[in-house]
């Protein structure tokens, strides 16, 4: 019994009370048992939404690609665009989170499973975006049965489907003792179904030593595998480009550079998501403005790692000058696509290091408005590499612009709407917060410390001094 | 009329390599036959030889003349003939080359002569079967690892075949796997270990 009462004693250390502990799992199971009518209203929504993006999606199968915006100059556009940016998202969650984890940072346990699950479900979704856009995805399977290990699409493919399955798995361990208590927790208060289901995914966990040290043996060799797994997926991603013969794509620095895009994005992200379902699930007590805050400068870290990045690339290709590069340069920032590049740089880049340089604005409010820029940002970064790439005429023509169709906005619009679906209805059968890390390893956030209340001291008026000298006698 | 000059110049130039001809006349210019021959089958990616013979119309051998062999190409909304050897003729007015076929199904071999201040152009063709379905796109950038995305040369035979193919990245992907599966069978201990030890406090998480 030595170790349940060490851990005892260890959380009450931590300020964790059975009040206290009571009232996390009443906030944090509360809406796996309960369900409004807004949050069918939504799913309705979200359902609509995509039932449109579907049948925009058949019109594309039966007219083919001419119903989008590329042609044989751009053939690359806002679905390969919309891919990158989506798998960079993805990438962040497990990222940080296993980061995190093995730098015990206590702050992040709080919301690892909503980063955990970001990944997962952007995983999902971004891996669509291949096969949408496709004109003939029935031959998708060609890339197996043909597909040649030279073909940096043949090793996106397999770099993918691994982080996908480790991602899953680097999401499911935790989840184990929050389904324990789920199953002893919820009993009748949950349908049948998820009795049932909390029963399987809690594998028979009752919390021994035994079972604590299998579940930490397998999350430390997860946490460990999934950081090179998760840097070389965006590395590999990032060749898809930088092995293509294109005037823009020739840099040596690609692979880091979309590795610390894919983190940028990715705390953005979460960042949004955290504020969202910090709002909906009642749960400031547990996100507070620590994670906010800490994210937030994490978030202007990455906005200076990435100035660093492009100053790197547009200085060496700048001093350079190679064929195609003037035209890049030139469209890039003062022609074609020059406001998006502005945007980019300002919104993207400058506004979150401005916005967190600044007491006033490193606030909860401040950072969550930074993250929408950054998010928005890096999303045209993603359309500035792919279209401005391929507008580098290859020989004497015309570059051609682009422009996506409504069935791309339709189909890029279905994609966000299931991601949206996946995460609520996600949030109805998983436990959001991991209930038994934050206990564990948390507790409660401390007070902030009391402020001392600003008071004017009274100065006393100085007592009149009799004149000694008489250096100035005024008479009347 | 056109026939008439196939024929002549066929019969002028008197030779069986020369499956079909055409002669051209120009003002001023005295007129000349030409005649193409090459091979009826040919693999795609196979070099082939083609030869024409130039010959004026009383049937006299043109040497030193320039003999371009062309085939049609069609590259988006534009089609034409791309030259894909040429020849100077020798003294028997033959002109030999050698050049890939990079097409498959019927080609049109062709063999043009385009005149000189002394004698007119003339055009030939002919037509070649091209057959497979070879890939014959040739990278010239980046790496090539033998093996992996070259062939391997007669002096690196000698290396493990192993480490010249894609064995690397199974590798890798294997390492990878193997990880997830040593997690996968911590967690499958979990049942085995309800039983033993001490119960946190009757609840999983207490």
């Amino acid at each position: 019994m030595d170790a349940v009462r060490e851990r005892a004693e260890a959380h009450e250390a931590a300020g964790v009370t059975p009040a206290w502990r009571e009232r996390l799992e009443g906030r944090v199971l509360a809406p796996l048992s309960r369900t409004s009518r807004v949050y069918y209203a939504w799913i309705g929504f979200l359902l609509v939404v995509l039932a449109w993006a579907v049948a925009t999606y058949v019109h594309q199968l039966q007219r083919g690609l001419i119903v989008t915006g590329m042609r044989d100059r751009i053939s690359w556009g806002m679905y390969i665009l919309t891919f990158v940016f989506v798998i960079g998202i993805s990438h962040a969650g497990t990222l940080l989170s296993a980061i995190l984890r093995v730098f015990k940072a206590r702050w992040q346990l709080s919301i690892t499973r909503m980063a955990e699950f970001i990944t997962v479900v952007a995983l999902m979704v971004g891996g669509l975006f291949p096969l949408i856009d496709l004109g003939r995805p029935d031959r998708v399977l060609n890339l197996i049965f043909y597909g040649r290990w030279q073909s940096p699409l043949l090793w996106d493919v397999f770099a993918v489907t691994t982080y996908l399955t480790g991602s899953t798995l680097y999401l499911y361990l935790p989840l184990v003792p929050d389904f324990a208590l789920c199953r002893d927790r919820l009993g009748k208060e949950a349908p049948r179904w998820k009795r049932w289901f909390f029963s399987v995914a809690a594998a028979g966990w009752r919390g021994t030593p035994r079972q604590r040290k299998a579940l930490e043996r397998a999350m430390n060799v997860m946490m460990i595998v999934i950081i090179p797994v998760a840097v070389s997926v965006h590395t590999v991603i990032s060749w898809i480009f930088a092995m293509t013969l294109r005037a823009p794509f020739n840099s040596t620095v690609f692979g880091a550079y979309f590795v610390a895009g894919a983190i940028f994005s990715g705390v953005a992200a979460i960042i949004l998501l955290m504020a969202v379902l910090r709002r909906l699930l009642h749960l400031e007590e547990y996100i507070s403005g620590t994670q906010f805050k800490s994210l937030g400068l994490v978030l202007a870290g990455m906005a200076l790692v990435m100035v660093y990045f492009n100053l790197s690339e547009y200085v060496t290709t700048g001093y350079k000058m190679e064929a195609g590069v003037p035209f890049h340069f030139h469209d890039l920032m003062v022609s074609y696509l020059a406001p998006l590049f502005w945007f980019y740089v300002l919104g993207g880049l400058l506004a979150p290091v401005l916005i967190m340089a600044f007491p006033k604005t490193r606030n909860v409010r401040g950072v969550v408005v930074a993250a929408a820029l950054v998010l928005v940002a890096m999303w045209i970064e993603r359309y500035l590499i792919v279209v401005s790439g391929f507008r580098v005429p290859l020989m004497e023509y015309q570059a051609r612009p682009y422009a996506p169709s409504l069935t791309e906005w339709s189909v890029f619009g279905g994609a966000f709407a299931l991601f949206a679906l996946i995460i609520s209805v996600f949030a109805k059968v998983f436990p959001m917060v991991s209930v038994w890390e934050v206990v564990e390893h948390r507790g409660p956030e401390p007070a902030p410390e009391a402020v001392p209340e600003r008071r004017v001291i009274p100065v006393p008026l100085p007592a009149p001094v009799p004149e000694t000298g008489a250096a100035e006698v005024s008479e009347s | 009329m056109k026939r008439l000059w196939y024929l002549a110049a066929a019969t002028l130039a008197g030779l069986a390599l020369v499956p079909a001809a055409a002669l051209a006349q120009t003002v001023g210019s005295q007129p000349t036959a030409i005649g193409v021959a090459v091979a009826p089958r040919a693999e795609l990616g196979q070099e082939v030889q083609v030869q024409a013979r130039l010959v004026t119309a009383s049937g006299a051998a043109i040497p030193k003349a320039v003999i371009f062999f062309t085939t049609p190409v069609t590259f988006l909304n534009a089609s034409g003939d791309m030259v894909v050897a040429q020849a100077t003729t020798d003294a028997q007015g033959i002109g030999t080359a050698v050049f890939q076929v990079r097409q498959s199904g019927q080609v049109a071999v062709k063999a043009e002569f385009r005149g000189d201040a002394t004698y007119a152009p003339a055009k030939a063709s002919t037509q070649l079967q091209v057959v497979g379905s070879a890939q014959l796109y040739d990278q010239k950038a980046g790496v090539h690892l033998p093996g992996l995305n070259a062939p391997v040369a007669q002096d690196q035979v000698g290396w493990p075949h192993w480490a010249l193919s894609g064995w690397p990245i199974a590798a890798a992907l294997m390492i990878v796997w193997s990880l997830f599966g040593t997690a996968v069978y911590f967690l499958t201990r979990i049942p085995a270990g309800a039983g033993g030890g001490e119960q946190d406090r009757g609840e999983a998480l207490r």
